[in-house]
């Protein structure tokens, strides 16, 4: 039967990999939470900023932003749990999916936020281009882990607590 | 670096940063530095071309009418974002796509280097990457020019000087008109926003470009004339359009609230409705009640008077008192007044009187204007609707507007009938109790085309756009009318081989009409080839489009039509021959034979007699052979053909 796996010195420990998501999680979900109040008043105040014709591919990245931005929070959350449940997860996968996880909840949305910001004739602005570089590092830490739930029936259920380093 | 650029760049550090930190991995560091160059690489691509793209556009912008104008106007896409069902069906009408920046989405005509000529010019027409050109003799130069000989010819200004060889240059096409049938260019003054038009047209049908002369009924010997969009159809083709004073001079600044027929032309200035509806409680307020919002005119909800002078800003025959005036505020929302009072409908049925007190300039348009109404003052182009409608007693005394049939937002592009009036839908509306005696007023089969309202109340008399377009003046099929007027009637524009005799006994017989004297040719011919031979251009462009009709050679049949199509095939009138030989190819005998209505006047007179040579009347039937007048007959008709100048200018 595999041990947990003892953490580098390099690499995060779970308990501090679990708090950094859900500290992450709770607040991207109020910040993205809260963007959707913007948008709402944007829309019932008629601001033509946004809802004009000529801004709809502002309209379309802001929204877009807020749908990824709370999506990803809730992953992030979701990601606490996991790692929580899997405390056999090798840190040092467990510390590139953490940080790839974080920083594909700052890109994605993020890019698509400044892809609203700044508008060419229909065409977003240059901040789009981070999004597909959070995708990649979206796809990574969602793989690492799924890979991770191999080690979930390693563990037994005494081991599953929380330590800290 | 600038500060879009800048940002991107920060937030992809941050969030990268930690990760390549703590990875040891030397792959995942060179990942992450890929990601971190791929980005930055990508973001310089995208960035100048986001860049060209822009400048382009600017550089279009720069050279066309401003898309502001103070007024209180907002333009559609404001309106869009609270009334996107309403935008979206104005967005599929041709009122939207009557001038458009010249883009690949709205340039139809073909400009894969194609070289045309006409009258000695030559004109390349190119296209590179998502822009349009177009090389021609400069056509400032050709406006000037022309108003030079214009002024010489009223004894205004001196003798131009000797013609020199004009300046070529290459123009970009800025705007283009028209996305239904056809589609004409414009290019812009090297100073200001003028717009010059390119003399072709591209014809969708036949997908061909044509001479622009050549789509319009003029008299053939018409010389090219040189258009400015800036002082002419900004008038109707734009919404709110400003001329500014100085129109036909280099330098000027022309402003529209928008390009095309867009909200703002119906609902007026759109600012103080957007400004009171911020507020949300003041909108669910107006949603949950029935009242109208003050602060914007919709059509529907004015009087039957109002919403018709509406369409009628420019669906009438028009004049400007003070054409100055017009030029410094150009075409304002009337809505808040009658537009009557600075420009007043074209009185047809008085037009001598009118020119009496015009001045010089005007009575030089008089030829133009007079070539608007038949002799009684009826309209008789295309796109003034509206004047024939003020004539018709169902507006006069009735509750008709042009929105009991037709609609903006809930109809077909192609004739904007509100869904569910086509028919006699319409008419019923008031008129009801016919649906129970339709046959016994209409004398004709229930499912006849001659029992279809429109079809005698509203015949294709008026021309426009190369072919028969309805009246808009509703009135009753006369034999008395035609006589005086020259105007076909109902009866004989279906019934293509019957005579006015034939017509005035049966309106005698059934509607007890009574019989007018009828003389001449009128009397016994065919009346539908008498006014084809004999009558004026605007006269057998009508008729040539009525043998094409499809009911009237239901009616009619279709293979004695020949004879008198091909007379139209070397008609001195480039639009008749263009709809005689449309009509001639629904006959089976000429469908194969290929006629160009553009082609030498040698060449148009060999299809005719190729044509004629190669029918023969003898496989007809008796009763249609009888419909055919002999040779010499038809000859006598067209010595007789009414020869005077006309311009039917739609």
């Amino acid at each position: 039967m595999n041990r947990p796996a003892a953490p580098e010195p390099n690499d995060d420990s779970l308990a501090l990999v679990v708090r950094r998501h859900l500290r992450v999680g709770w607040f991207s979900l109020l910040v993205f939470l809260s963007l959707g109040l913007v948008l709402e008043a944007l829309h019932g105040l008629k601001v033509q900023f946004y809802l004009n014709a000529m801004n709809e591919t502002r309209r379309l990245m802001w929204t877009l932003a807020h749908a990824h931005g709370t999506l990803l929070a809730v992953v992030q959350l979701g990601f606490a749990f996991t790692a929580h449940h899997v405390p056999a997860w090798p840190a040092r996968t467990r510390t590139i999916a953490s940080y790839s996880l974080i920083a594909a909840g700052v890109l994605m949305p993020g890019g698509f936020f400044l892809g609203g910001v700044w508008v060419y004739a229909g065409d977003p602005g240059l901040g789009i281009l981070l999004v597909p570089v959070g995708g990649v590092l979206l796809f990574v830490a969602v793989l690492l882990t799924a890979l991770s739930l191999k080690h979930l029936k390693d563990v037994p259920p005494a081991s599953r607590r929380v330590t800290s380093k | 670096m600038s500060l879009e650029w800048s940002v991107a760049v920060l937030l992809l550090a941050a969030a990268l940063w930690p990760l390549a930190w703590k990875t040891r991995s030397w792959w995942a560091r060179a990942g992450a530095f890929f990601l971190i160059v791929a980005a930055l690489s990508g973001g310089f691509v995208w960035k100048s071309r986001a860049h060209h793209k822009l400048t382009a556009r600017q550089q279009l912008l720069q050279k066309l009418p401003a898309e502001s104008r103070p007024g209180g106007y907002v333009r559609s896409e404001t309106c869009r974002s609270c009334h996107p069902d309403q935008h979206a069906s104005w967005h599929r009408t041709f009122h939207r796509t009557m001038t458009q920046h010249a883009t690949p989405e709205s340039v139809r005509g073909n400009f894969t280097n194609q070289t045309l000529t006409w009258k000695g010019d030559e004109y390349q027409f190119r296209r590179r990457g998502d822009e349009f050109f177009v090389e021609m003799n400069d056509p400032a130069w050709a406006f000037a020019r022309a108003q030079q000989e214009t002024s010489f010819q009223r004894g205004l200004g001196p003798k131009p000087a000797p013609l020199e060889k004009p300046p070529r240059v290459e123009k970009r096409i800025t705007l283009t008109t028209g996305s239904h049938h056809m589609q004409a260019y414009w290019v812009a003054a090297e100073n200001g926003n003028q717009q010059f038009s390119v003399p072709f047209t591209y014809l969708f049908e036949e997908q061909r470009w044509v001479p622009r002369n050549d789509v319009f009924l003029l008299p053939p010997d018409s010389p090219p004339l040189p258009q400015v969009w800036n002082n002419n159809c900004l008038g109707c083709h734009a919404t709110a359009g400003q001329p500014e004073p100085g129109a036909l001079e280099p330098g000027a600044l022309t402003r529209v609230a928008e390009l095309g027929i867009a909200c703002e032309s119906c609902h007026g200035p759109g600012e103080a409705h957007v400004r009171a509806n911020i507020n949300p409680r003041r909108r669910y307020a107006l949603h949950r009640g029935t009242n109208g919002d003050p602060t914007i005119v919709n059509p529907a909800r004015v009087s039957s008077k109002k919403s018709s002078e509406i369409c009628g800003q420019c669906h009438a025959a028009r004049f400007s008192l003070d054409h100055k005036e017009w030029l410094t505020s150009g075409t304002d929302y009337w809505h808040r007044e009658s537009i009557d009072a600075n420009r007043p409908l074209i009185p047809g049925h008085k037009m001598r009187e009118l020119t009496n007190d015009w001045d010089a300039e005007q009575v030089a348009h008089k030829q133009a204007l007079a070539g608007y109404f038949w002799n009684d003052g009826m309209v008789r182009v295309s796109g003034r609707e509206y004047s024939g409608l003020v004539e018709t007693p169902c507006f006069q005394r009735g509750a008709m507007s042009c929105l009991s049939c037709h609609s903006m937002h809930k109809s077909e592009p192609a004739d904007q009938l509100a869904r569910g009036m086509e028919g006699n839908a319409a008419c019923y509306q008031c008129h009801g109790d016919f649906k129970t005696k339709l046959t016994q007023h209409t004398r004709h089969a229930a499912s006849s085309s001659g029992s279809l309202c429109y079809n005698c109340h509203m015949p294709h008399t008026t021309y426009g756009l190369l072919k028969g377009i309805r009246s808009h003046q509703i009135t009753s099929p006369s034999v008395q009318s035609s006589l005086d007027t020259g105007r076909p009637n109902a009866c004989n524009l279906c019934h293509l081989d019957q005579s006015l005799t034939w017509t005035a006994k049966q309106l005698n017989a059934w509607y007890r009409q009574p019989e007018p004297r009828i003389a001449g040719d009128l009397a016994s011919a065919p009346a539908s080839a008498v006014w084809l031979l004999r009558g004026d251009a605007g006269q057998r462009a009508l008729l040539a489009w009525h043998f094409g009709w499809e009911p009237a050679r239901q009616i009619s049949g279709t293979n004695w039509l020949l004879p008198y199509l091909a007379e139209t095939l070397d008609d001195p009138y480039s639009v008749v021959r263009y709809i005689g030989q449309r009509s001639l190819k629904q006959i089976p005998e000429a469908r194969r034979l290929d006629f160009d209505y553009l082609a030498p006047a040698a060449q148009r007179s060999l299809n005719k007699s190729t044509l004629l040579q190669r029918w023969s009347s003898e496989n007809l039937p008796p009763r249609e052979q009888a419909k055919i007048l002999p040779p010499q007959e038809i000859h006598k008709l067209r010595q007789a053909r009414d020869q005077r100048p006309m311009e039917l200018l739609e």
